[in-house]
């Protein structure tokens, strides 16, 4: 069995095990540093989310690297030397980090992103409420031949004006 | 090495997103438009931590490129993001038909599983041709590429020229941007239909696998040489094109030709890539093979593992560096689809290489039978026996119809980088692109994570191995020419 005080982790009957502070380390930054390694271990995170995960991983016993139905003849595997899992401990805490740095910025630009991405689309792509509105905008009910466009208000000022002034003509 | 320290003082204010990756000692920085920047580590907590010196050519060259946030930061980057993604605005534009699915040659790696010389029941017929035709016309894309694929095109000669005329003829009112592409293995040409091609201003390409032994090896034809007849016809057909178009256009055609790499290239690199430049081409594109028809059947004689190709394309790609280093122009065109995404940032119509990808939105195939496909790699998987791809009949379905369905956004959603676990935080992502079909035929699935993924695995070598080569100053330049050129040649849409 192998105990590495500074890294902090066992190897023992092929399994590597460690544990990550989750008030350092963000648990999607676990998740994001974990999925980098899937084709290389088998990896199960365990522990408490609050405190403390551990992850434990398990050496594959092939390389599937090259599975495509294909190249699954050939594969790549059969040549490969086996995973130094202590080494992979230690890319593991590596991309720890790498993984907090990508979280931090895509937080703080997430926003503006959202906005440039919607802003940039919004007018490559035609939309289809500015399609329906360009439609109404050519179309001519603004001409209004029948009125129906108008308020009581209007229908009825307008008629009386009009029946004053024809009555006033008549005064006349 | 990066520490928590450096981490926890990240400048939100002035640093933009950005994804990286340590490569060969420096760290590369991409962001959402495709720019990109080799730091080094001293250089890179500076930057993060907003301490680089603003008078400073990295500050200036990182604001420039759109890494560090100022006034004009936003209004850039949505210009910029806008023009990269425009491809999605303008609907398929590639159309690809197969007039027969018959072929006199017997390829071993034969991607569209071809059928007999005599067996006429895989031709087109003159009305589903018409209907195709008018179906193509109805794209909202001003931008028309028909191409005619195979089977072997030439075996059904009446359909093809039937097609060509009424395309052009239609044209006159419809006034597109139309561009008719022949893909031939050109051993029944004669000079009656390559005529007929050049005075319709139909591009012609064909296969060659490089030398005479390798291109033999892998294109079987009982009738004659293969390689011979195809050389001879290059020749004929640039000396025909030569003639035609001599002082009435700058870049007159030439024939095109497309290698397929086998295990039998592997080693004929050299050869190979020799034979291309002493025919005369410019270019050449170093594809890989893909899991379809009956190259599936052919493992022991022309497979090779993703490795070996990775190994393979490296070598050959410093081979034609080499020849570029002693003045000769010449290109990868794999490697230059991927050069305009990251030097020009632009996305060309190489549909399986862009995100999302071009099945239905960018190109549309029509099998001889009238049934419509996603794209060409689909419509092989339906020749397996296997109609996953197949968005309708021509004779069935409206445009509307073909494109507007269920299959058709799924296969988008599928080939989306954006998003995707494995690609979202991934250095690569601007440029790298998915196959939905390709991940069906090997995993089942068109969703297929990055992880254990063969093509994403040679691609994401490509990528990182031309990034490799542009941090010398003289391979950029001759990168950056690369691309220059190709754009004289290619529709940015």
């Amino acid at each position: 069995m192998t105990d590495n005080k500074s890294f902090r982790f066992k190897i023992k009957d092929n399994l590597l095990e460690f544990k990550i502070n989750t008030k350092i380390y963000s648990l999607s930054a676990v998740y994001q540093a974990a999925y980098l390694f899937l084709d290389k271990v088998y990896i199960l995170l365990d522990g408490d989310p609050q405190k403390e995960v551990v992850v434990i991983m398990k050496e594959k016993s092939s390389f599937a690297s090259a599975s495509a139905k294909a190249m699954a003849d050939k594969k790549a595997s059969e040549d490969k030397e086996p995973v130094d899992l202590e080494k992979i401990a230690g890319e593991f805490y590596n991309e720890l980090l790498n993984q907090l740095l990508r979280e931090k910025v895509s937080q703080t630009n997430a926003k503006i992103r959202e906005y440039i991405v919607s802003q940039a689309l919004y007018n490559a792509v035609p939309n289809e409420v500015d399609e329906l509105l360009k439609e109404v905008e050519e179309e001519d009910w603004q001409e209004d031949p029948l009125g129906i466009a108008k308020t009581w208000e209007e229908q009825n000022l307008e008629g009386k004006k009009s029946k004053k002034g024809k009555m006033s003509k008549k005064g006349k | 090495m990066l520490d928590l320290k450096t981490i926890e003082k990240l400048d939100s204010k002035s640093v933009g997103f950005f994804r990286f990756k340590k490569l060969n000692g420096d760290y590369l920085l991409t962001n959402d438009i495709g720019k990109y920047a080799f730091l080094s580590e001293t250089d890179f907590k500076k930057f993060i931590t907003g301490k680089l010196n603003r008078k400073e050519k990295i500050y200036q060259g990182l604001k420039k490129n759109l890494f560090i946030k100022d006034k004009n930061y936003q209004a850039q980057l949505i210009e910029k993001y806008r023009d990269k993604n425009r491809f999605l605005k303008f609907g398929p534009s590639l159309h690809i038909i197969v007039v027969t699915l018959r072929c006199n040659h017997n390829c071993v790696y034969c991607h569209a599983s071809a059928g007999k010389t005599d067996d006429k029941s895989l031709d087109m017929d003159m009305a589903t041709a018409k209907k195709v035709v008018d179906n193509i016309f109805k794209t909202p894309n001003d931008a028309v590429a028909i191409e005619f694929q195979g089977g072997e095109p030439l075996l059904n000669w009446p359909v093809v020229k039937f097609i060509v005329q009424y395309a052009r003829e239609k044209n006159k009112l419809e006034k597109k941007n139309l561009q008719i592409r022949f893909v031939s293995n050109l051993s029944v040409m004669d000079e009656e239909k390559m005529n007929f091609l050049l005075n319709n201003e139909v591009n012609i390409c064909t296969s060659l696998d490089g030398d005479e032994e390798t291109h033999n090896y892998n294109r079987v034809y009982l009738d004659g040489n293969s390689f011979k007849q195809a050389v001879n016809w290059i020749k004929k057909i640039d000396k025909a094109y030569k003639a035609k178009y001599k002082g009435k256009k700058k870049n007159y055609y030439r024939v095109g030709a497309l290698i397929t790499v086998t295990r039998k290239t592997l080693a004929n690199y050299k050869q190979v890539i020799d034979t291309y430049i002493k025919l005369g081409f410019k270019t050449i594109y170093l594809r890989y093979l893909n899991p379809f028809g009956f190259a599936l059947n052919a493992k022991d004689k022309i497979w090779y593992t993703p490795e070996e190709y990775i190994d393979f394309y490296k070598n050959a790609l410093d081979y034609i560096l080499e020849k570029n280093y002693q003045g000769r122009h010449f290109y990868d065109f794999m490697a230059v689809t991927y050069l305009i995404k990251i030097l020009f940032n632009k996305d060309i119509n190489n549909l399986d290489m862009r995100s999302p990808c071009g099945a239905g939105i960018g190109q549309l195939a029509y099998n001889y039978n009238g049934d419509v496909y996603t794209c060409d790699e689909g419509r092989m998987i339906s020749r397996m026996g296997d109609e996953m791809f197949k968005l309708g009949n021509i004779n069935k379905n409206n445009f509307e119809q073909l494109i507007n369905n269920d299959l058709c956004k799924s296969i988008c959603l599928a080939s989306c980088t954006d998003g995707q676990a494995g690609y979202e935080d991934n250095v690569y992502q601007p440029y790298i692109g998915i196959c939905p079909v390709y991940n069906y035929s090997v995993y089942n699935n068109i969703f297929q994570a990055p992880k254990n993924n063969v093509k994403y695995m040679i691609d994401e070598a490509i990528i990182e191995y031309l990034f490799i080569k542009l941090k010398n100053r003289k391979n950029k330049d001759i990168f950056t020419e690369w691309v220059e050129k190709s754009q004289t040649r290619e529709i940015y849409r």
